[in-house]
């Protein structure tokens, strides 16, 4: 009984973090200084801004958790709550979203 | 004189021996001197050199003080802004007398020349009309939502937005700190202002970077020399505040209340000659030749010195159409962009026109703007001039300058005669133009928020916006040539009040001119047919 309920307290620990809402505003400073090293216009990675994708595939891009044309996983680019923050912004802000956004 | 070979080779193999041992020493030292040697400084000073010095000047390390190692917490300014005061005791105080905090200046009497009273402008139009939040992003204090905002409390202030060397600051709605920011490690490295720090704002003027001024956009922080010979860190290298000195927290710089006189004069104690001008530090007669210094009197450095502004990658905006604003397809705002990516029109601003290299406006000008406020009657003028240059030939004060002269349509009310302040930046639903795309709702709304009256009819108009061009100075050798201007239909064609030699005629010296040429004709035709006449060749 006591070792399910700390197994119970442990998973908790550790999917609260994935579950739970990231911050727009966070994820849009992190966008930022992560993504847009690479992601500008005439960079390497060509421009990327929340308005590149809709709602629905912003949320199956950061689900399937691949980066760099599916070649690494997204996690080698940020931390996992970072980059929890970035996809509510990025959903928050796309094309069909009701405040698309260019910026970031 | 011929030589056998065979006599000659001796001293020639000596003398290319000579030539070759010459080589040996030389090549070393050269390669030596090569390497040992700085990079050619182009120009006065170095960006290297320049922020060496600067470094130096600092006697404090902050990263040694506990208080700034906090923990604060996401996005809480406000505390960081209390550790600072803890030393700083004055800072806040004075800072809070500066317009960068007030954002409203009185002028000849009358208050409400500034961004947060009633102010008009080109491009968002006003902030009073429910805009607060949105463009408080550029306010240097925290927690400016609106009209109740409390100017009095010292934690208000923002001290980082200026202060910050790392580049991680950002400043979000109401000018509260980006909560993913780590406040510690920014508080424990502040420093003097750099280009980046008065750059957040000021390249961004008008909404977005490159919009309002035209010699002022982020190019400029990786700028070649040819872009701007000062703030290039391959020219001189320097920072904003090397100009725009400052005292007690007040920046120098030509805000709303210049008084009517030349930007020279001294604007702090101890000054000769205002920091923020030229001569400063090129002193009135800079030229070789009498002719160019005597120029200085009448004619603006700049004038000859940028001969184009927007000279970066970036264009800035010249047109900005709110009269075709408000387009939707398929119920959703869009955007159409020019095949360099640049917004030719958006829903949320109309048609939008921008430009690189652009050549500027000359207007006499004696460093007087005079601004409209929403409390003010139309001015008759058609295309309504929002700032007009005071300023002529006769004025002892003014030159002639260059200007980035702005276009664009915006609502007003044709039954008051007055600007309107509409209610933009705020989501579906609560009126805001960018949300429900109502430009009668936003007006009312905004209109109610910033307590003025509104007949509830609202026409577009014309309006136009000069900005004083006075950065992204050009090396020499791109200075304008004198028949740019002195030329029948040169850079000063329209420029009025005085006889412009190259440019004007005067009846009386063409008239002298003609009657010389003609009577030499005559003379020279006449003697010579008295000659043939008389047989006498």
């Amino acid at each position: 009984m006591r070792n399910t309920l700390k197994f119970l307290a442990i998973l908790t620990a550790i999917t609260l973090p994935l579950v739970a809402e990231g911050s727009d505003t966070k994820g849009k400073y992190f966008f930022k200084k992560s993504c847009k090293s690479c992601h500008v216009a005439g960079a390497a990675g060509k421009e990327i801004t929340p308005l590149s994708k809709t709602q629905a595939q912003w949320k199956a891009y950061f689900a399937a958790g691949k980066h760099n044309k599916g070649t690494e996983p997204l996690n080698k680019v940020g931390k996992p709550e970072q980059l929890n923050d970035i996809q509510t912004f990025l959903t928050a802000h796309a094309s069909d979203s009701p405040q698309p956004m260019t910026c970031g | 004189m011929p030589h056998p070979s065979g006599k000659s080779s001796p001293p020639r193999m000596r003398r290319i021996l000579r030539f070759l041992l010459g080589l040996l020493v030389l090549l070393p030292l050269s390669v030596c001197a090569q390497e040992a040697a700085p990079p050619a400084p182009s120009g006065h000073g170095s960006f290297t050199a320049a922020h060496a010095a600067k470094a130096r000047t600092q006697t404090a390390d902050h990263s040694k003080f506990k208080i700034l190692k906090g923990p604060f917490k996401d996005g809480d300014g406000p505390a960081v802004t209390r550790a600072c005061l803890t030393c700083h005791t004055k800072a806040a105080e004075q800072f809070m007398a500066t317009s960068h905090w007030t954002w409203n200046v009185a002028k000849d009497g009358k208050d409400g020349y500034g961004k947060a009273t009633a102010l008009v402008n080109n491009y968002c139009l006003t902030i009073v009309g429910g805009n607060t939040e949105g463009c408080t992003r550029c306010h240097a204090g925290y927690g400016f939502k609106d009209k109740t905002f409390d100017f009095t409390r010292q934690e208000n202030v923002d001290c980082l937005v200026c202060h910050d060397t790392t580049g991680d600051y950002e400043k979000e709605r109401a000018g509260m700190p980006n909560p993913a920011i780590p406040l510690a490690e920014v508080a424990q490295k502040v420093g003097s202002p750099t280009l980046k720090n008065c750059g957040a704002c000021h390249f961004f003027g008008g909404g977005a970077n490159a919009t309002k001024h035209g010699d002022l956009d982020d190019t400029i922080l990786k700028a070649p020399r040819a872009e701007d010979v000062h703030m290039s860190r391959q020219g001189a290298g320097m920072d904003c505040i090397d100009c725009h000195a400052s005292t007690e927290h007040k920046v120098g710089g030509p805000n709303y209340v210049i008084p009517a006189d030349r930007r020279e004069q001294p604007k702090f104690p101890g000054e000769s000659i205002s920091r923020m001008s030229c001569a400063a530090c090129h002193t009135n007669a800079p030229h070789a030749s009498y002719i160019l210094n005597r120029h200085y009197l009448k004619v603006a450095c700049q004038t000859c010195h940028i001969p184009a502004f927007a000279r970066g990658e970036r264009p800035t905006n010249t047109f900005w159409d709110w009269a075709t604003s408000g387009r939707l397809k398929d119920g959703r705002p869009y955007e159409e962009k020019d095949a360099n990516g640049w917004p030719t029109y958006t829903s949320m601003r109309g048609k939008m026109v921008w430009e690189r290299n652009v050549k500027p406006t000359y207007i006499w000008y004696n460093g007087n703007l005079k601004f409209t406020r929403l409390t003010d009657p139309l001015p008759a003028s058609r295309p309504v001039v929002l700032n007009p240059a005071e300023g002529s030939y006769r004025d002892p004060n003014a030159k002639i300058w260059p200007f980035k002269f702005h276009e664009a349509t915006q609502p007003y009310d044709p039954v008051n005669n007055t600007f309107v302040a509409p209610f933009t930046d705020g989501p579906p639903g609560t009126g805001a133009y960018w949300g429900d795309w109502q430009m009668d709702i936003a007006i009312k709304k905004g209109m109610e928020t910033a307590g003025l009256p509104y007949s509830g009819k609202y026409d577009y108009i014309r309006t136009t916006m000069l900005w004083p061009i006075t950065h992204m100075v050009a090396p020499k050798e791109q200075v304008l040539k004198c028949t740019e201007c002195h030329a029948r239909k040169g850079r000063l064609a329209e420029v009025q009040g005085f006889y412009l030699i190259g440019r004007d005629r005067g009846f009386g010296v063409d008239f002298i001119g003609f009657a010389v040429i003609i009577l030499t004709i005559l003379g020279v035709g006449i003697h010579g047919v008295i000659r043939y006449l008389h047989g006498r060749h």
